[in-house]
């Protein structure tokens, strides 16, 4: 597999920061979906199937443990913190 | 013939010559006179020779030297002279003078010897020889020799009487014949004078006549005198008409009865007769006197050896029997004198020690016998029990002639049917003979029981002084002079350290004595005795256990008759402990003589007894002028404490009282003194009087006067402040705030000493608050502390306190002073800027890391492309990113430090491998940098790993920054105790002393000049130093300006 093959869902506030982060994952060649906020993201991952999720902690009216705590207990996703 | 070639010395013939009595006088006389043969010294040697074997005969012997015949003779050759030896003429003179009607026989004698050069021997001839005046016939033999002169032609003819007979002569035979005792057998010499006297008969008449005792012949039956001498006419008081030619009883008729029959007797039978000791009435001159004759009868024969008459032989023995007699008396006053003596007296006879005679004193008092027991029985028979001891002792009596003695033998005696021992001295003399052997012994016995009796008394005296002596502790000793031997009592050796059984010699004790004393002990003292014969001395012994002792002993010298020392005796005693308490009152007596304090004493009157210098001084009065005098003179008027309360007080204070007052000086001025009055107790507890020591305390209470003035000032000027003081005791008892504390806290000195001072602290701040006070009480470091205090309304406000602690000229703390400043509008400040530095910080990070991202998008976009301006901008702007971080994550964990939010995580890991990631790391980032570590063994640490990290990254990226001119770093990781140290050398520019303490304080930087060329905010060390505290380690630095720094942090070894 190459990075081609990897689905990457981006998710921050900052939009100058979610640009950012794109377009540094594009350039490394990976398919990349960058979301300024975590709404809807069960209907979301559901379609997109994303292979990995980066993640901002805090994040404008919600929290982002939160929302891995959730997404860890209904899915295959392994949480990990940077 | 005489070989005189023998060389004799003059001095030796002078010696013979003195030796050989008068005729050598007179033959040196003559010799020096002028003679023929001139000077003595001028003779010939043979001559001299010739004469000195003359002289030193005993036999007689004459010279006749040179033609004149020069007569010289010997001593014994003098009864052979004719002439008067009184005229000295004759010595050398020619010897025809000499030798009378002898010289024309001796003349043909010697010239022929002369001639002929041989000895020539005479036939015996008779010669009447002069003996001391008495003329006597013997038959003599001369012998003459030639002696040869210097030419070896005969000199002179030496004359040698060889062989003289002495032809008895009748009167000396019958002398001999009358003195032999009765019972002596041999009659040969009595034959042989009555033949001499036949053999003589042309002289029997004058020799009867002659001889010196009585005789008378008497012829026939009629015993008719036929000769009588005149002796024999003296005896019987006759004359010769009278007694001549009659019958011998007719002249004598008182005789005939008592001697008739022995005379007719003797002529029957020849056997001769004597009497002996005879005693008869003499009348010689015409007085009348008793006198003893041992009276002889001999028969008479004729030559057909038929007897035909008697001679009586009347020898006077007066003078003997005498003599016999006294001597009995003698014996028998002897005899007397040893009965009656009071002394027990025996005298044994013979080798079998037959009990001659033994004194009453002896036989009843000692041996306790009967006399009909012991005379004339052995004394072995008598003591048979004391047989072996009798035997030894008197034979040894006999054998050395010596008399023996024994002293005090103990017997047993029954005086008054009473058992008793007596002592008695005995003595064996032994009993000497003319002959001087022993024919008996004088045993005496003399009783010194009472003597004994007295000496034991006397020893039990002394053993009684003597167990007296050692039961006061003293112990006796007797040293004798000659023999060095030491006698000792068993106390001696119990001073000295050892069993009571133990035996010292002088040496044994001499060297236990201490070497310092050991000159008087043995030379000083022993000068002194030798002077006063008094022996005394004090000196220290180091006893085995090496204990020290003070030894006192005294002696005395005995001496003998010659009054030379023989013997030194004395006592010892053991005074340490009283040496001790002498040495103790001779400290105190010092103590109160130097004493600083007046020291006074008083009887019980209130009189002064004693009184010290310092006591001079301080009242102004001499110890003369006041002993005696009462001591409240010292008193003024208002001070007058009452004796019986000051006992109290002494009761109450434990045997001493002490207070203030005021006494009166000599020139009546007033003394401030502090008093400590105690009893004096004699040794049976009575009190006899007080002892007051006066401490002149006008000095001290002027000083108290003066701070307690200065002690009004400083409160004053301590409540005036806004500040807070406060002071504590050495152990950290706060004991002084001023009025600042009250009025801040509204509380009163009351309520801090019931609540304590910490109740004002804020609840949370008081544990690190005691904490530091207690470290600071403990170490004396200054103590610093934040926290708060409680305000009256309520309000904590914060609060700086610093407290030094004031110590005294020894370096002692004697008190702590602190400050406590209000800081409360500082503090908040403060706070407020560490919230804003926080805040900012945070807020920062973001931006920061969206331009770094953007940038490391654009460079990696830019950098394919090729645009070199552009690609060098961007790395300049990465580069400040870079450091913008960096100063942003120093905000950040400085706010976090203030905050207390600086979290440890920690865990177990190698500190090795931890540096050498982190080298590695740095390399790839300071590619110009050379570090050096050398990994060590494996060393576990427990802390945060990231953090300890990031204090060897900023130790290496300081020592990067500040070695602008050597790019070399050093490592070194050791394990010191129970830490590991870790250090970090750089050879850079180093820093100054006073910068290094700084170092680690927040927002300190390098200054000067260095500034630019150093950028940062200073808070890298402080960081570093808050995290090694954290974990309990420390952090350090050395460094040299110019030479570099050595960086080191150390951690708690993981065990």
């Amino acid at each position: 597999m190459t990075n081609e093959d990897y689905h990457i869902l981006v998710i921050d506030d900052n939009e100058d920061i979610l640009f950012m982060i794109k377009t540094m994952l594009e350039m490394k060649g990976y398919k990349v979906t960058a979301k300024d906020n975590p709404e809807k993201i069960e209907l979301f991952i559901e379609s997109a199937q994303p292979d990995i999720i980066l993640m901002d902690m805090l994040l404008s009216g919600s929290d982002g443990r939160e929302i891995c705590r959730d997404l860890k207990q209904n899915s295959l996703f392994q949480l990990f913190l940077l | 013939m005489l070989d005189i070639d023998r060389i004799t010395s003059l001095s030796d013939i002078q010696t013979l010559i003195k030796n050989n009595s008068k005729m050598d006088e007179l033959t040196h006389l003559k010799f020096c006179s002028d003679t023929v043969l001139g000077n003595f010294e001028t003779w010939p040697q043979s001559l001299h020779t010739a004469l000195s074997i003359v002289l030193s005969s005993k036999i007689p012997m004459a010279l006749c030297w040179g033609p004149q015949s020069l007569c010289f003779y010997n001593n014994a050759y003098v009864p052979f002279i004719k002439i008067d030896i009184q005229d000295s003429i004759i010595i050398g003179m020619p010897a025809e003078k000499v030798l009378g009607e002898q010289w024309p026989l001796v003349q043909q004698f010697i010239n022929n010897a002369v001639q002929k050069e041989i000895s020539i021997s005479e036939q015996p001839r008779q010669i009447q020889i002069n003996n001391e005046g008495k003329f006597e016939d013997v038959y003599c033999t001369f012998t003459y020799t030639p002696v040869k002169d210097e030419t070896k032609k005969p000199g002179g003819v030496l004359i040698i009487c060889t062989d003289i007979i002495k032809s008895f002569s009748p009167s000396i035979a019958l002398s001999y014949t009358a003195l032999l005792p009765d019972n002596f057998d041999d009659t040969s010499l009595k034959v042989c004078a009555l033949n001499s006297f036949s053999g003589f008969e042309k002289n029997f008449r004058s020799a009867i006549m002659q001889a010196p005792i009585g005789v008378a012949i008497l012829q026939g039956i009629l015993f008719e005198v036929k000769m009588a001498n005149e002796i024999w006419l003296k005896i019987i008081g006759k004359t010769e008409e009278e007694f001549l030619g009659k019958s011998f009883f007719d002249s004598l008729p008182e005789l005939e009865e008592s001697m008739k029959s022995i005379l007719l007797k003797v002529l029957a039978t020849g056997e001769p007769f004597s009497i002996i000791e005879f005693p008869l009435t003499v009348c010689c001159n015409k007085e009348i006197y008793k006198a003893y004759f041992n009276i002889n009868y001999q028969a008479l024969k004729n030559d057909e050896d038929i007897i035909v008459g008697i001679m009586i032989l009347c020898t006077d023995v007066s003078p003997l029997v005498k003599v016999k007699y006294t001597l009995a008396e003698s014996e028998k006053r002897f005899r007397n004198m040893v009965i009656q003596s009071p002394i027990a007296m025996a005298i044994l006879r013979g080798k079998n020690f037959t009990i001659e005679i033994a004194n009453p004193a002896m036989v009843k008092n000692i041996w306790q016998k009967e006399e009909k027991d012991i005379f004339g029985n052995k004394l072995v028979d008598v003591f048979p029990e004391y047989l072996e001891k009798i035997n030894a002792l008197l034979t040894q009596v006999y054998v050395t002639k010596e008399i023996i003695r024994e002293n005090e033998v103990a017997t047993n005696l029954t005086v008054a049917t009473e058992a008793k021992v007596f002592y008695l001295d005995y003595e064996y003399v032994p009993l000497l003979e003319q002959d001087g052997t022993v024919s008996g012994i004088i045993v005496t016995a003399n009783d010194v029981t009472k003597k004994v009796e007295a000496r034991q008394r006397i020893e039990t005296e002394e053993a009684r002084l003597r167990l007296a002596t050692e039961a006061s502790g003293f112990a006796t000793w007797d040293l004798d002079f000659k023999t060095e031997k030491l006698v000792h009592s068993s106390k001696l050796a119990e001073i000295f350290g050892f069993a009571p059984s133990a035996l010292l010699t002088y040496q044994d004790m001499y060297s236990q004595i201490h070497p310092d004393d050991q000159q008087i002990v043995a030379v000083l003292a022993f000068e002194e005795a030798m002077l006063t014969s008094i022996y005394a001395c004090e000196y220290r012994i180091t006893r085995p256990d090496k204990t020290i002792r003070w030894i006192r002993t005294q002696g005395k010298i005995i001496y003998n008759e010659e009054q030379n020392p023989l013997r030194l005796i004395g006592t010892l005693l053991d005074f340490t402990e009283k040496k001790l308490i002498e040495e103790e009152i001779i400290r105190v007596a010092a103590i109160v003589a130097s004493s600083e304090d007046a020291i006074i004493s008083k009887n019980r009157e209130g009189i002064i007894t004693t009184w010290n210098k310092a006591a001079e001084k301080m009242f102004g009065y001499s110890a003369t002028e006041i002993i005696g005098q009462p001591l409240l003179i010292l008193t003024p008027k208002d001070c007058i404490e009452k004796e019986d309360d000051i006992i109290k007080q002494i009761e109450i204070g434990k045997g001493k009282y002490t207070f203030e007052t005021r006494r009166l000086k000599k020139e009546d001025t007033l003394l401030d003194v502090s008093l400590t009055i105690s009893k004096i107790k004699d040794a049976q507890g009575n009190i006899i009087g007080m002892s007051t020591i006066a401490r002149d305390i006008t000095v001290q209470k002027k000083i108290e006067k003066e701070i307690a003035v200065s002690e009004a000032k400083f409160r004053l000027l301590a409540n005036s402040m806004a500040q807070f003081i406060w002071t504590s005791d050495t152990k950290g008892n706060l004991n002084y705030f001023n009025d600042s504390v009250y009025n801040y806290s509204d509380k009163t000195s009351e309520d801090l000493e019931k609540d304590g001072w910490l109740s004002i602290v804020h609840p949370d701040d008081r544990v690190e608050n005691i904490i530091q006070w207690k470290k600071s009480i403990a170490t004396g470091n200054d103590f610093i502390v934040e926290h708060r205090f409680k305000r009256s309304d309520g309000e904590y406000r914060w609060q700086l306190s610093r407290a030094i602690p004031q110590k005294d000229s020894f370096g002692k703390i004697q008190m702590w002073v602190g400050t406590s400043t209000d800081i409360h509008e500082i503090k908040e400040n403060e706070q407020q800027k560490d919230f804003f530095i926080s805040m900012a910080s945070h807020e920062l990070k973001t931006p920061v890391t969206t331009i770094k991202g953007y940038v490391q998008i654009l460079m990696s976009m830019y950098n394919e492309k090729g645009d070199a301006v552009l690609k060098n901008s961007l790395e300049i702007v990465n580069k400040q990113i870079l450091t913008l971080t960096s100063l942003i994550t120093d905000l950040l964990d400085l706010s976090k430090i203030k905050s207390g939010s600086l979290q440890l995580c920690k865990e177990h890991f190698c500190i090795n491998d931890l540096i050498s990631e982190i080298v590695e790391e740095m390399q790839l980032t300071e590619p110009a940098s050379i570090i050096e570590f050398e990994k060590t063994q494996h060393t576990m640490v427990f802390a945060d790993r990231g953090r300890i990290g990031q204090v060897l990254i900023n130790f290496l990226t300081n020592a990067i920054k500040y070695s602008p001119n050597n790019n070399k770093v050093k490592i070194i990781n050791t394990i010191v105790e129970n830490e590991v140290l870790v250090t970090v050398t750089d050879y850079g520019i180093g820093i100054s002393k006073i910068n290094q303490q700084k170092i680690f304080q927040r927002f300190y930087r390098v200054s000067g000049k260095d500034e630019k060329t150093f950028p940062g905010f200073g808070i890298g060390l402080f960081i570093a130093a808050e995290i090694m505290q954290r974990h309990q380690g420390k952090i350090g630095v050395e460094s040299t300006p110019g030479k570099g720094s050595v960086f080191n942090f150390s951690l708690p070894l993981n065990n």
